[in-house]
């Protein structure tokens, strides 16, 4: 059960280094790990985990069962994204998602945030929260998407946790034709030659996810008429629907 | 010629005069033609580079060498004609390749940022744009109520929906057929190509084309010298001479080398879905089948390689 | 040497005359000079000089070509009667007929050149040396035809005058053929115009099979019409023997082929409008204005009205029968056709355009004056061919041998006379002026 979520640019080495966490609310447990970039992704998700004696045991051999594996095997080649188990449309043309992580401007949310002081409560935020969610129509609010425990990731409705380079997972949630779409090629855009190594641009570049629709903008000018010709208003009547003409 | 009655006097100093006089002539005619030939007098050009120009054969004519001094003098013309150093290559079509194009009309907004991508790009004469963007009213896909001079403040306007047209690049082209010359055809890779320096400039294209996507230069392109793009191809985006026709061509000097088109790659939404067609796990043969695409007119028979689809 | 003499003589024919004549023919060239002065304005700036737009890309040098097109193509109508009912009266009169045909092609060729945007590339056009796109275009075939009916008519008329200026019958074997192939090919050259435009699938309005009879239909009223003008102003001016009968035959070409034409447009008229839809969006622009744009419209309905109003003239025997109604018929025939041939077709077709837009457009100066000019070369060119054809066909032009043979056998019977006469010293029939080149003037 090896995972690799891989992000351009080319981080090819899995930092080992990970945590295993108890979700006693649902009694599972999930093991996290981070890559080079610092993206976080789920090892495992384990259900039905008590606390102590031998299946305790047996669970935390499985464990670093499974991490080793995870070490030995390695990751799926660099770029593709797709490829691994448990993520969506492994036949769709590998590919590569721009980040916007080390994009200057980011703001790690780490800087404020230490893991586990989030107030689950839903609630209209201020401080630095203060902007409004234009997102699911008022039926969702921060925690929707973003993972409770580290809020620098995002949570699907299955707990699983992705960094935000890989945002189109979680869109899928609810978005699951559009992203099977973006996952083939016909939404979203294609940044790379038609030739040339799949580059694609997640969904967050164009969509804002806290008001994804995208806003109008002013357009390029009209164009011209033949040099030296005015240009010329001929304007069909408004056509009026049947029921406004009774 | 009257006969003068009295005899012709000091007819050795006409005779002298006669000969230094034709001289005089032989001189002149001497120099200017050796200038006219050295320092460029036919149009700025010399002699042999007129003559070359007149003769030019078609593009699928040329050998090699030939076209090479043809890209020569393309470039030669462009520097007197603005000022610019271009270079102007050949790109051959590709193998294995058919290009198709696909827009998604949900996601186009009017913008119309392809437009002017696609004029920076191919350095198109300040009257020309390959590329219309009706504006539609929603769900209606009668073009006779399209308005292409929207001038709106923002787009998209609601109720209205945006369809960009340029060449079809016709599988069945009805201008092919219809040019007198073979100044234009379709290349093994499904592009419909021009050769500038062939067209005879009787339009005859433009009256056969369905989609409008055909444009003449009424006069010799006036592009400002800082707005050229130097990176030219014959069959592209070389600058173009007065009195030919001109039309969108997948930028041929971009898609032959793996880039996508300059309008694909401005669209702000990624409306636009280029690729190769023949290659089945495209994004474009994905949009093919399996989502509702449509073409422009399809029942006249010119198989557009260029497909319109909803997201809904 | 004959030939270098017939063309000698028949270029000298061309140019003496009254000064009447000479000032025809130097006004004629005025025009045509101010023509070729704005042709090189346009050669200079390009296209942009017309009212022509990327909407509109063919305009009024089209039209003009489309109308003299189905002028040259009806000459046939003379032809036809002369040689295949063998009216004796018409063959006096296919000369100027087939005069007319060539410089109806001559014409239209013209306006095909100055409507091409780069006129030093047509020999691109030139099979071998250049690529021509033979039988898939149809502008190919337009070239085609075209050269060939200039050609044939010059090569048949060629060889009837010259025969003539030899003094010696043309010979019905050899040139027979010809003028079939002439009677077909004439048909030919406007139907392949009618298919230069009805074979655009995108252009609707063109689109149709009636095109190319209503192309026909239309020809074959124009061009006996302009027929039977010249013939007048000819039997008006010249001592050139045309019969009534022949121009009685084209009059009843004319009002038949004018009654099919008024049929066709009501035809079109039907099935544009009795259920419209975007089928109908030229037709409408034209007849009633599409959108506010209505520039086309009162010179559709002023063409119908001439036409009518010529038809009514034409079916009516009273009228008819008085040269002032009948020419008046004629010239309305003509004015209607062209207008609703020339920029009634071929501007339509282009409004609105395929994508949907309205864009119109009316001829500007430059593009008159040019068209102008050519008119006017046109016109002088048929003077000076008219003028050296009928000089021929009235015996009046005469190859040297031939002329000194009359002159002898003449000059024999004179002396005859005189040794009969004795000392009356009468002065015989005077020998045609003009000396040893064996010319005569035609007019005074």
């Amino acid at each position: 059960m090896s995972v690799s979520h891989r992000v351009v640019p080319g981080s090819t080495e899995r930092v080992i280094a990970g945590f295993i966490q108890k979700n006693n609310e649902k009694s599972r447990l999930t093991v996290y790990s981070y890559c080079k970039t610092g993206a976080l992704y789920t090892v495992a998700t384990i259900p039905g985990y008590d606390a102590g004696g031998y299946h305790s045991m047996l669970r935390w051999l499985l464990i670093i069962l499974f991490l080793s594996a995870c070490l030995s095997t390695g990751a799926t080649e660099a770029g593709a994204e797709n490829t691994a188990p448990g993520l969506p449309y492994p036949e769709a043309p590998p590919f590569s998602v721009q980040s916007r992580i080390e994009k200057p401007g980011f703001f790690p949310c780490s800087r404020c945030h230490e893991e586990g002081d989030t107030d689950p409560e839903p609630r209209r935020l201020r401080t630095r929260h203060t902007r409004e969610i234009h997102h699911g129509g008022g039926k969702m609010w921060c925690l929707s998407c973003h993972d409770i425990d580290n809020v620098a990731y995002l949570t699907t409705l299955g707990d699983r946790k992705f960094g935000l380079d890989q945002a189109y997972i979680v869109c899928g949630n609810c978005h699951p034709y559009r992203q099977k779409d973006w996952y083939f090629g016909g939404h979203g855009k294609r940044v790379s030659g038609w030739r040339e190594e799949r580059v694609i641009l997640n969904c967050t570049h164009c969509h804002d996810p806290h008001a994804p629709a995208i806003p109008p903008r002013p357009p390029q000018p009209p164009p011209p008429v033949r040099a030296g010709l005015e240009r010329q208003e001929h304007h069909p009547p408004v056509t009026k629907q049947v029921w406004e003409r009774q | 010629m009257k006969r003068s009655a009295k005899p012709e006097r000091n007819t050795g100093a006409v005779n002298l005069y006669r000969r230094s006089f034709l001289k005089r002539l032989g001189t002149v005619a001497a120099t200017s033609t050796a200038a006219a030939s050295a320092h460029g007098a036919w149009g700025g050009r010399t002699l042999e580079e007129a003559f070359a120009d007149f003769f030019q054969q078609h593009y699928q004519r040329m050998t090699p060498g030939e076209l090479q001094e043809a890209l020569r003098r393309i470039e030669h013309r462009a520097k007197r004609r603005h000022g610019v150093d271009i270079t102007c290559v050949d790109t051959p079509p590709l193998d294995g390749v058919i290009f198709g194009y696909a827009i998604n009309m949900s996601k186009c907004l009017g913008h119309r940022e392809c437009v002017t991508a696609c004029v920076k790009e191919n350095n198109l004469a300040p009257d020309i744009r390959y590329i219309q963007v009706l504006e539609l009213d929603e769900g209606s896909m009668n073009l006779e109520m399209a308005d292409r001079y929207y001038d709106h403040e923002l787009t998209p306007v609601a109720g209205k929906d945006y369809l960009p047209v340029q060449c079809m690049q016709c599988d069945n082209p009805p201008c092919v057929k219809a040019c007198p010359v073979n100044a234009t055809w379709k290349e093994p890779d499904g592009i419909v190509v021009i050769d500038y320096d062939w067209c005879i400039g009787c339009r005859y294209c433009m009256v056969a084309c369905p989609y409008s996507a055909r444009y003449f230069n009424w006069s010799a392109p006036d592009i400002p010298a800082e707005r050229i793009n130097p990176d030219t191809n014959y069959l592209g985006n070389r600058p173009r001479p007065v009195g030919v026709v001109e039309k969108c061509h997948f930028c041929t000097q971009r898609t032959r080398r793996g880039q996508q088109p300059a309008c694909q790659e401005a669209c702000p939404t990624g409306a636009r879905i280029f690729g190769n067609l023949l290659d089945p796990n495209s994004e474009i043969r994905y949009v093919l089948e399996n989502k509702a695409v449509f073409r422009l007119k399809e029942e006249l028979g010119t198989e557009p390689k260029f497909w319109y689809f909803k997201d809904r | 040497m004959a030939l270098l003499c017939f063309f000698r003589d028949a270029l000298r024919e061309m140019f003496r005359g009254s000064p009447a004549y000479r000032a025809w023919l130097l006004a004629l060239l005025a025009v045509s000079a101010f023509g070729v002065w704005k042709y090189l304005g346009q050669l200079d700036s390009g296209m942009i000089v017309t009212n022509m737009s990327n909407q509109v890309s063919w305009g009024f040098y089209i039209s003009n070509f489309t109308f003299l097109v189905g002028v040259a193509a009806a000459a046939v109508m003379l032809v036809i009667p002369a040689y295949i009912f063998d009216r004796r009266d018409i063959r006096d009169v296919v000369l100027l007929g087939d005069t007319m045909a060539v410089t109806a092609v001559l014409m239209a060729m013209l306006f095909v050149i100055v409507d091409i945007g780069r006129p030093d590339r047509l020999w691109h056009m030139i099979p071998g040396l250049g690529r021509f796109n033979f039988p898939h275009s149809m502008l190919a075939w337009d070239v085609v035809v075209l050269s060939g009916y200039l050609l044939l008519n010059l090569g048949i008329s060629f060889y009837l005058l010259y025969s003539h200026y030899r003094g010696r019958n043309a010979r019905l074997k050899a040139y027979l053929p010809f003028v079939m192939l002439a009677i077909v090919w004439a048909i030919s050259i406007h139907t392949v115009t009618a298919f230069l435009f009805s074979a655009n699938t995108g252009r609707i309005f063109w689109h149709d099979a009636l095109l190319a009879p209503r192309f026909i239909a239309s020809a074959f009223c124009s061009g006996p019409a302009l027929a039977i003008i010249i013939l007048a102003v000819v039997r008006k001016l010249v001592r050139y023997p045309v019969g009534q009968s022949a121009i009685d035959t084209l009059g009843y070409t004319m009002t038949v082929a004018l009654q099919i034409t008024l049929f066709f447009i009501c035809a079109e008229l039907f099935t544009d409008f009795y259920f419209e839809g975007s089928h109908s969006a030229s037709a409408r622009y034209v007849y009633f204005g599409l959108h506010g744009a209505a520039r086309l419209t009162p010179w559709i309905w002023f063409a119908l009205t001439l036409l009518a109003v010529a038809v009514t003239i034409l079916m009516n025997h009273y009228l008819r029968s008085k040269p002032f109604f009948f020419n008046t018929a004629c010239v309305l025939t003509i004015i209607g056709v062209w207008v609703e041939k020339g920029m009634g077709l071929v501007i339509p077709g282009f409004i609105p355009t395929p994508l949907g837009e309205i864009f119109e457009y009316l001829p500007n100066s430059t593009e008159v004056s040019i068209s102008l000019g050519i008119w006017a070369f046109g016109v002088l060119t048929f003077t000076l061919l008219a003028r050296a054809g009928m000089a021929v066909e009235m015996g009046l032009l005469r190859y040297r041998d031939v002329l000194d043979e009359e002159v002898a056998s003449v000059a024999a019977a004179e002396e005859k006379e005189q040794e009969e006469n004795g000392e009356n010293g009468e002065n015989t029939e005077t020998t045609p002026s003009g000396g040893s080149t064996g010319t005569v003037r035609l007019v005074e």
